[in-house]
């Protein structure tokens, strides 16, 4: 039987693939609009040049003759060059700059949609070494002096890709705040977390924030853009807290977190002060008995605590 | 306050508090925790709300291990939990108003102890 991590890296596998057939889907859309995707179902009985020619493999018209290229002189005209990229000036609305072309892209200055947009592509287009540097520059956008783990160890294919897509979440978050809050609201949020962790009777605690606000991603709806999470996931790792939630009596999902508590049940156990909603979304308290095994779930994590 | 309560439907509480409080709750469907439901107070300048009332199900289905599981021991002789902010004195009078002239049929649960 499926453990929860695995449940969950599955629903976050779903999701992602969701978010790209759609933007696929995109794709087709506005290429059948530009003329340019004449898709042909059976694509695969048209003639090509035979195997050893010079233009093997190309499709041919019925004489046998390559139909594009240098040397061909078949009925299909040549594809039209791709348009320019749109520089400062122009006509049409700023677009993403696409990971395939470029990858001293301007990290600091997307939009959401611009930002995840642009990591879908990079995911695509872009593999291994190259990925892992374009990764890498834009971290060092948000943070110059970040230091790189140069050993991180794992059998799963990519997942130093994932490690550093999770660190430019996490930088970004630090600078602009989490998906569904402004810069003013991030502040004033992590300022009253940390005033109400002090104020507890658990001086250990530390606050977190997780969930699709800062991953970007939602089990349900896939790639968030611009309309924000539903609700905003929040971590308090504290041994003390989390012992007295088991003295209480609540039962838990396993022995090192509680299930999602709200703001009153963290009130009556000796935390008061926590914020029920932000923005009218709610917000969730998960209380962790240790740091190392909040890390061992998926997904990044932000430190709220401003100490 | 925590009042336990013995309703086979949780729709009942909720009507039943909305009609005399004058609230409406919102349905909070969590993939972890299931269907409960919940009203904040209306949002300070900064849009953030600090104090509310939930109605909750006492009893959850754990995935992990496959079966519907109690929430909380001193929960076990209900079937949902209405749970008001100790700073809502307004909303509680009525409650207990509510309570006294037989409208809403529940108990209050004491604060577990917190050593």
């Amino acid at each position: 039987m499926l453990n929860n991590d695995q449940r969950s890296w599955i629903k976050l596998s779903l999701a992602i693939s969701a978010a790209l057939r759609a933007e696929l889907a995109d794709i087709r859309r506005a290429l059948t609009a530009r003329g340019e995707h004449k898709h042909n179902p059976r694509w695969r009985e048209q003639p090509r040049a035979p195997r050893g020619t010079p233009n093997g493999g190309q499709w041919v018209d019925g004489g046998g003759k390559p139909s594009g290229g240098p040397k061909g002189s078949g009925s299909r005209p040549p594809s039209p060059p791709p348009p320019p990229p749109p520089g400062p000036g122009h006509n049409q609305p700023p677009r993403v700059l696409r990971a395939p072309e470029r990858l001293d892209m301007d990290w600091r200055n997307m939009s959401n949609s611009e930002y995840f947009e642009t990591l879908s592509h990079l995911a695509r287009h872009r593999r291994g070494q190259e990925r892992v540097a374009a990764l890498q520059a834009a971290i060092r956008t948000f943070e110059p002096t970040y230091q790189f783990n140069p050993i991180l160890t794992t059998r799963r294919p990519g997942a130093y890709e994932q490690h550093l897509s999770e660190q430019l979440h996490v930088q970004r978050v630090r600078h602009y705040g989490p998906l569904g809050m402004d810069r003013a609201e991030w502040t004033q949020f992590r300022s009253e977390i940390t005033n109400a962790m002090r104020r507890s009777r658990f001086p250990d605690a530390r606050a977190y924030l997780r969930g699709s606000a800062v991953s970007g991603v939602s089990f349900g709806r896939g790639v968030l853009t611009e309309t924000g999470p539903r609700d905003f996931d929040a971590t308090i790792v504290s041994p003390s807290l989390f012992a007295a939630v088991q003295r209480s009596g609540m039962r838990l999902p396993s022995a090192t977190r509680t299930w999602p508590l709200s703001a009153r049940r963290l009130a009556r156990l000796g935390m008061p002060g926590l914020r029920r909603s932000e923005n009218g979304r709610p917000i969730t308290y998960v209380v962790f008995s240790s740091a190392s095994a909040m890390h061992a779930r998926p997904g990044p994590a932000i430190p709220l605590s401003l100490d | 306050m925590e009042l336990g309560t013995k309703y086979t439907n949780i729709e009942d509480v909720v009507s039943l508090l909305e009609t005399h409080l004058g609230i409406t709750f919102t349905k909070v469907e969590d993939g972890e925790t299931g269907v409960s439901y919940d009203w904040s107070e209306e949002p300070n300048e900064f849009g953030a709300s600090y104090y509310g009332i939930e109605i909750l199900p006492t009893r959850i289905f754990d995935p992990e291990k496959n079966r519907v599981v109690l929430c909380q021991k001193n929960w076990k002789p209900y079937t949902f939990v209405v749970g008001v902010s100790e700073e809502l004195k307004s909303h509680s009078a009525a409650i207990r108003e509510l309570m006294k002239r037989g409208l809403l049929k529940a108990t209050e649960i004491p604060l577990p102890p917190i050593t």
